[in-house]
Formats: structure tokens, C-alpha cells, sequence
């Protein structure tokens, strides 16, 4: 039908106020939709597009911490690097057991792949070059997992992970697309909320050596165990080898700027363990890890303890803000179970 | 596919319309329509439509033979009852068979026998309770002259597998459709677009934004049904009396407005179904189409209201007890329909002197009786029924208490306040003055990104479809 025909077809039915309230109706949502994803971008709940317009709810950690890195201007000897698990494993302390001055590094949801990422950044892109790495892991980081958006979101880190242009690109748009959910919608009004207001005083901040604020008398939560943590253990038992790739080169760049690595696999309460022991691969997937940290403990590449039950660091069964998170309690006594027994040469 | 679905808003529904619109040809959109049917229907599983189409073909077929031979009784029967043995023998098949053989078994234990009892891996075919009884009225109708056997396929496919109301209804009949049907090739108007955009949006509102985040919050709790206190237990029951309406009644909203954008004009399936008064009347307001389908087929040839009073109250009973098994192969679902059924007898009984107590009375009453109801209707077994309907009548512990009411959820508490104005005194999807004003078409956009949003984080079937 020729362009014309249709564009007399089209101005008749436009005549029509329902066809009139049509097209505005669909002109109206994709105008919504879009003021929204702008929106989503801005104002960045998550600190997962980098806008730093509004402070996020939700701290990533990951610009915060590398730019309190960047900015650094005393030696660094010591940095902690691993998950929001480590968030509580305290600076103070490991200096005054080592003598070396310390910055907690630890990020959210941070894998090996972000480990790696990170120590190219900081050799490459600022004055720090530490003596010693302390890393903490946890098994569920060598799963099938990809890597985290909000890794690939941050500019610094971006560029040193293994990741093509394209893997960004989908990325962002995956991630916008995720911004269009109703838990992102009210992160979104409590980013603006809390700017204009207050923050509330239980939100997540660090000291400037990275170790989270905290309130010692909160109530902890021992609820039936998260599911998220379930949700790690997705392979059959095996290690991602490419995770294991990514630790390997970590290890390895490590070494050749003569940086000693610490690992040590982070506990968790004995129910939780048993828990996913049933549900999970989690034994298969331990005992791999265990293998895998060992080879490289037995080539001399690191120092390696396996505190992933709390007897082996004599700690406390309830030494955890939750099913997961390792108070500062027991984050303390790990601290003093590695530095009486590590000695720096 | 789901209605409520990226891949059904943005890839399916876009590509079936304009291309449907884009067809002048009667028989080229009928074939259009049937295709996209089995495909939406395969989405789910590809090897089910060839029962689709068989159980289509033999009715098809079956129908074509009754006229045939109309005015030789023996014969009609004989194409009658090859549909029937075919549509009702598939469906006991695919629903029933493991129900049947497990109920046979425990009846012959009550005599002291085992019987081993086979157990088989039968994947239940989604909407086939819904097409048999679609296919069974073309028939039934055609055996009965009220209508004319259609000689094309195409035409009747179209009836069958049009994918509005495939999966969960309304269950239709051929005289609904033989006009839309017959002007198929008539010319798009704005109006339909009109209505059937307002139609749909408001009941992807009332599934995605109402239906589902009620069920967020009553499904953990009635996962523990055991811990339940007594206002959860009752808190539960509202819920779950207000999702499955707004979960069914918007899944009906969404179809009846997909098929307005086709130009069809489908019945209305529910009516303010919490405002009865007495329990004939719900069954005149939910579900409209399967209890019609059942008083017309099922209720009326059993004898109906025509015979004995005894007789009357039996085919009550009987029916409804059918109509709730047709919902599942559970003994839940059979308690429920025969628990209506035997209130429609007592109501036909007492409905004389019904009319003396208070319309808000014999509301609040009828509500009252439904929720029982639904508590087997939601039971995955009868033992979950009894701790829950346990829990609901412990009355010494029932807390009204502002705090008691809230501590479930707040949301949730709020989701019982609005869902309760919006059925007591809102009207129907379908008796709303749609105008086309731009400041409504603004509120609409909005409402169908909010929906879109909604759905990022869940994307839940509907509450019928495993029926």
C-alpha cells in the first residue's frame, strides 16, 4: 500500500478520540519509562552507574574505598581484600599485632575476579604497594556465577577485568533493566528521601581505614539462614576454573611485586554450615577449595588457613551479626590467630 | 506464555496484532489466529498441542457427522459420544488417572485389601480442562440444533485455539463467537482498541500490582501453616479470598480485553461475585462462564429444578461436586464443591425466608460462607485444611488488636483495606465509562509502567492456570 494511502488511513482513524488516547497512551509509557531509567541512573540507589549525585543506599564500597586508596598519602603495608565479610576485621588491630599500617579494602560481593582487578588498579594507578595482602574468601566466590554488574559498573576496576566490550554493554543494559523493579523503585525515593533528611544511623559507612561503623549493642539475626547464600553454590561441586584462573593470576602478580598473600576461608555458624552441607554442594565444593588453596600454599605462594569452622580459630559459635557475617568479635580473634603465628621475612 | 510476560507484551502480542490487522482475508486471519494460538500454547510445552489439535479435529469432525445426519437419532448419538469419550477420556486421563486409581485403592483397603497401586508420570496439559469443555458444548450444542456445524476448520480452530482465552477462560461457547466469528474481515475501529486497552491494563493492575503482592505475603505464612496464630489464620483467608479474585478476575480482564483488540466480544466472567447476597447469587457472579457452562450441561440434563425437590437439592450436589473436581484431582477441591453444593441446596430450601433478614446481613453471611470455602480450595491436603480451619475458629485467641493486625505485615493489612473497598464498592472492569480523555490515558500509562515494574520482580503465573 503506497505511504500516502497509509497516511490518509492513519490521519482518519486519528480522528477518533479513542485513537488520540491511544497514541498518547503509548507515547505516555514509553515517555515514563524512559524518565524513569534517566532517573534510575541519576539518582543511582546502588552506586552501580557511578552518577555520585545522591549518595547510594546501598554502599558498593567499591568507588568509596578506592578513592580513600587513591588519596592515600602515608605507606600502606597491609590492605585487607575480600566480601562484605571482612567488612569488620579491624585496621587498628591488625596494625598494632603487626607493626604495618593497614586499610580494609573489603568490598561487597567481591570475587576473585575483583581481587585481581583491584591490586592492577592500585599497582598500576596509585602510590600503594603493600608488603602483605590479607584476603578473606568464602567458598560460594569459585562458583558459575558472572561477574558482578556492579564491578563491571565501576570504571577503575573495569578496566582490568578479563571482559570484553560487548559483556559491558550488556551489562549496563541488564543492569538498567533490573533498575525497573519496585525494590529499586524505594531504594530510589530513600537515596532522595535520606538526602534531603537524614540518614539513618544504622546505614553502612566506613572509617577512613575502611573498617565499618558499626553499633556494638545491635540486635543480631539469626532467622532461618538467607536464601542468598544458598543461591552460591550453583556447580556440582567443582570450582569454576576460571574463578580459580583469576586467583591464580592474583597470586602470581602478587608475587612478582613481592607482595606475601594471607588466605583465609571466612567462618560461618555450624548450623549454617550443616544447612548447606544438606542442601548444597558445599562439602564438594570446600573440599576443592581446600585442594586448590593448599597447592598453592605448598608452592610457597601463600599462607593459608582454613577458618571456615569456629574452633579453628577458637572462636565464637555466635560470633556472627548473622547467618553469614562474622561479627567484629570474631573477625578480632581471627586477626590475632594469624599474626601470632605469621612472621614477615 | 503468561499475559503478564515481557516476551508476551513486547515480542508476542505485538507481532499477532499488527499482522492480524495487516490481513483483509476472513480465512487468512482465522488461520493467523489459529497459528499464533498453538504457538502461544506451545510455548509451554510444543508436544501438547498435538493433543490440542487432536481433541479439535475429532470434535470438528464429530460436529460435521451429527449434522450429517441429522433426524437419525442413532447416528447423532454415535458422533456425540466419540466426542464426549474422546474429550472427557483424554482429560481423565491426563488429570485424573492417578487420582482415580489412588481413590480406588483406598476404598478397597477400607475392605481390608491392598492393592498396589501404580503411580505414573503424567505432566497435566495446561488448559485442557478449559478447551474439553469448550469443545464438548460446540458439540453438544450441535447435537442439540441450537447451532449449525461450522465446514471450516480454520473457523472452528479459531474458536478453540484463539489465545485470549486458551489458557484460563472465559470458557466459551460458539454462539458466543459465531458474529465475531462470521466478521472476522470487518475493519479495525478505534473504539475496540479503546475498551480493550482500559480492559487489559486494569487487569494486569489487579493481577501484577494486587494479586501477586498479596501472595508475596500469604504464601510464606501458609507455608508454616502450623505456626499460624489466629489472626494470621484469618488474615490468611482474606488474602488468599482476595488474591484468587483479583488473580482470576484480572487474568478475565486481560482476556476480555485482548479480545476486544481483535475485534471479539467476549462474555463477562465475574460480577462482583463478594457482593452476593445469598450463595445462588455468587454462582450467578464468579466464574461466570463455568457455572453456566455446568447449569447447561450438567445441571439442567440431570433434570435441573424440574423434578422432585429431593431430586433437585441431589442434582445441586452432584453438580457442584463435579465442578469441583474439575478444578483438580485433590480431594480438597471435591470437599469444596460439594460443601457449595450442598449450600445451594440449603439455600434453595430456606431462600424464601432469606429475604427477611438485612442485605448487609446476608452479605457479611455469604462472605462469610465463601472464605470457608476457600480454605479447602487453597489446602494442598485436607489435613492443612483442618489445622487452618482449627486455627481460624480458636476464638479465645483471636487478638483484634491494631498491633496483632499488623505484625503479620503491614502491607498486607493495607492490601485487605484496599482490596476490601475495591469489591464492596467499586465497580466491575466492565461497568466502568471508559472516556477517552487524555488525563485518563495519562493515569493508564502510568498504571501499565507501574505493572511493568511489578513484574521485574516476579513474573507468577495465574492461579487458574493449573486447572
Amino acid at each position: 500500500m503506497p505511504f500516502k494511502t497509509w497516511l490518509e488511513k492513519f490521519n482518519r482513524l486519528y480522528q477518533a478520540k479513542e485513537a488520540k488516547f491511544i497514541l498518547f497512551f503509548l507515547l505516555l509509557s514509553i515517555g515514563f519509562s524512559i524518565i524513569i531509567l534517566i532517573l534510575s541512573v541519576l539518582v543511582d540507589p546502588r552506586g552501580v552507574f557511578g552518577t555520585n549525585l545522591i549518595k547510594p543506599v546501598v554502599l558498593t564500597n567499591r568507588t568509596e574505598k578506592l578513592q580513600a586508596m587513591t588519596k592515600w598519602n602515608k605507606p600502606l603495608d597491609l590492605l585487607v581484600f575480600g566480601s562484605s565479610r571482612l567488612f569488620k576485621m579491624d585496621p587498628v588491630l591488625t596494625k598494632k599485632l603487626s607493626g604495618l599500617s593497614t586499610y580494609n579494602a573489603s568490598v561487597s560481593y567481591a570475587r576473585p575476579e575483583e581481587h585481581l582487578a583491584m591490586l592492577q588498579y592500585l599497582l598500576n594507578e596509585t602510590n600503594i604497594k603493600p608488603k602483605i595482602i590479607l584476603v578473606g574468601l568464602q567458598v560460594g566466590e569459585f562458583n558459575n556465577d558472572a561477574i558482578e554488574p556492579q564491578t563491571i559498573m565501576n570504571p577503575a576496576l573495569r578496566q582490568y577485568l578479563p571482559i570484553s566490550r560487548r559483556a559491558v554493554a550488556l551489562t549496563a543494559i541488564r543492569t538498567l533493566k533490573d533498575s525497573l523493579s519496585p525494590i529499586y523503585m524505594r531504594d530510589m525515593f530513600l537515596a532522595i528521601f535520606w538526602s534531603v533528611s537524614k540518614y539513618p544511623e544504622d546505614r553502612v559507612t566506613f572509617d577512613q581505614n575502611g573498617y565499618q561503623n558499626f553499633d556494638k549493642n545491635r540486635a543480631k539475626n539469626f532467622s532461618r539462614i538467607n536464601k542468598a547464600p544458598l543461591d552460591l553454590f550453583n556447580t556440582d561441586g567443582s570450582l569454576n576454573p576460571e574463578k580459580k584462573n583469576y586467583f591464580s593470576q592474583f597470586v602470581s602478580l602478587a608475587n612478582t611485586h613481592q607482595i606475601k598473600i594471607i588466605v583465609f576461608l571466612t567462618p560461618m555458624p555450624s548450623t549454617v554450615i550443616d544447612e548447606l552441607t544438606k542442601e548444597t554442594t558445599y562439602a564438594a565444593m570446600h573440599q576443592n577449595a581446600l585442594t586448590f588453596l593448599s597447592e598453592l600454599a605448598a608452592q610457597n605462594k601463600i599462607t593459608f588457613y582454613d577458618f571456615s569452622r569456629v574452633q579453628s580459630f577458637n572462636g565464637l559459635e555466635d560470633g556472627f551479626d548473622d547467618s553469614t557475617h562474622p561479627s567484629y568479635q570474631n573477625m578480632n580473634l581471627i586477626t590475632k590467630k594469624i599474626f601470632n603465628t605469621f612472621h614477615l621475612r | 506464555m503468561i499475559f503478564n510476560s515481557y516476551i508476551f507484551l513486547f515480542v508476542f502480542f505485538p507481532i499477532t496484532f499488527i499482522v492480524f490487522w495487516l490481513l483483509k482475508n476472513r480465512q487468512h486471519r482465522y488461520i493467523w489466529l489459529t497459528l499464533t494460538g498453538y504457538i502461544f500454547y506451545g510455548y509451554w510445552n510444543w508436544k501438547f498441542v498435538i493433543l490440542m489439535f487432536l481433541t479439535t479435529g475429532v470434535d470438528f469432525l464429530a460436529a460435521q457427522w451429527i449434522e450429517k445426519h441429522d433426524g437419525n437419532r442413532r447416528q447423532m448419538k454415535y458422533g456425540l459420544l466419540v466426542s464426549i469419550i474422546t474429550g472427557l477420556g483424554l482429560l481423565i486421563y491426563f488429570k485424573y488417572a492417578n487420582f482415580l486409581t489412588g481413590a480406588f485403592a483406598g476404598t478397597v483397603s477400607l475392605f481390608g485389601l491392598a492393592l498396589p497401586v501404580p503411580h505414573w508420570n503424567i505432566i497435566l496439559p495446561i488448559s485442557i480442562s478449559f478447551y474439553t469443555f469448550e469443545t464438548l458444548s460446540y458439540t453438544i450444542d450441535v447435537y442439540r440444533r441450537k447451532i449449525h456445524a461450522t465446514k471450516n476448520f480454520f473457523e472452528y480452530s479459531t474458536f478453540i485455539a484463539f489465545f485470549p482465552h486458551l489458557i484460563a477462560g472465559p470458557i466459551l461457547r460458539y454462539t458466543d463467537l459465531t458474529n465475531d466469528l462470521n466478521n472476522i474481515d470487518k475493519q479495525p475501529k478505534s473504539e475496540f482498541f479503546f475498551r480493550g486497552l482500559n480492559l487489559f491494563v486494569i487487569g494486569l493492575v489487579k493481577k501484577v500490582i494486587i494479586a501477586d503482592s498479596i501472595a508475596n505475603i500469604i504464601n510464606p505464612m501458609l507455608g508454616n501453616y502450623a505456626t499460624l496464630t489466629t489472626t494470621g489464620a484469618w488474615l490468611a483467608i482474606l488474602g488468599y479470598t482476595y488474591q484468587l479474585y483479583f488473580d482470576f478476575s484480572g487474568y478475565s480482564d486481560m482476556a476480555i480485553g485482548l479480545g476486544h483488540l481483535f475485534g471479539f466480544n467476549f462474555r463477562q466472567n465475574f460480577n462482583s461475585p463478594y457482593q452476593a447476597v445469598n450463595i445462588s447469587d455468587f454462582w450467578r457472579r464468579w466464574h461466570i462462564s463455568l457455572s453456566s457452562w455446568l447449569k447447561d450441561y450438567l445441571y439442567i440434563p440431570l433434570g435441573g429444578s424440574r423434578i422432585s425437590p429431593s431430586r433437585t437439592y441431589l442434582n445441586l450436589f452432584l453438580t457442584m461436586l463435579l465442578g469441583g473436581l474439575w478444578h483438580g484431582a485433590n480431594w480438597t477441591f471435591v470437599i469444596w464443591g460439594g460443601y457449595h453444593g450442598l449450600l445451594l441446596a440449603i439455600d434453595k430450601k430456606i431462600s424464601p425466608f432469606l429475604g427477611k433478614i438485612p442485605i448487609i446481613l446476608q452479605r457479611v453471611g455469604t462472605f462469610f460462607m465463601v472464605i470457608i470455602g476457600w480454605v479447602f480450595f487453597r489446602s494442598a491436603d485436607f489435613h492443612m485444611a483442618k489445622i487452618w480451619l482449627t486455627k481460624m475458629f480458636t476464638l479465645p485467641a483471636l487478638d483484634l488488636h491494631w498491633s496483632a493486625l499488623v505484625a503479620y505485615s503491614l502491607t498486607l493489612f493495607i492490601l485487605l483495606i484496599v482490596s476490601t473497598v475495591i469489591v464492596q464498592f467499586l465497580p466491575n472492569t466492565f461497568q466502568i465509562n471508559y472516556q477517552p480523555k487524555l488525563k485518563y490515558a495519562a493515569l493508564l500509562a502510568a498504571a501499565f509502567v507501574a505493572c511493568i515494574i511489578f513484574l521485574n520482580y516476579q513474573q507468577s503465573v495465574f492461579i487458574y492456570y493449573q486447572f
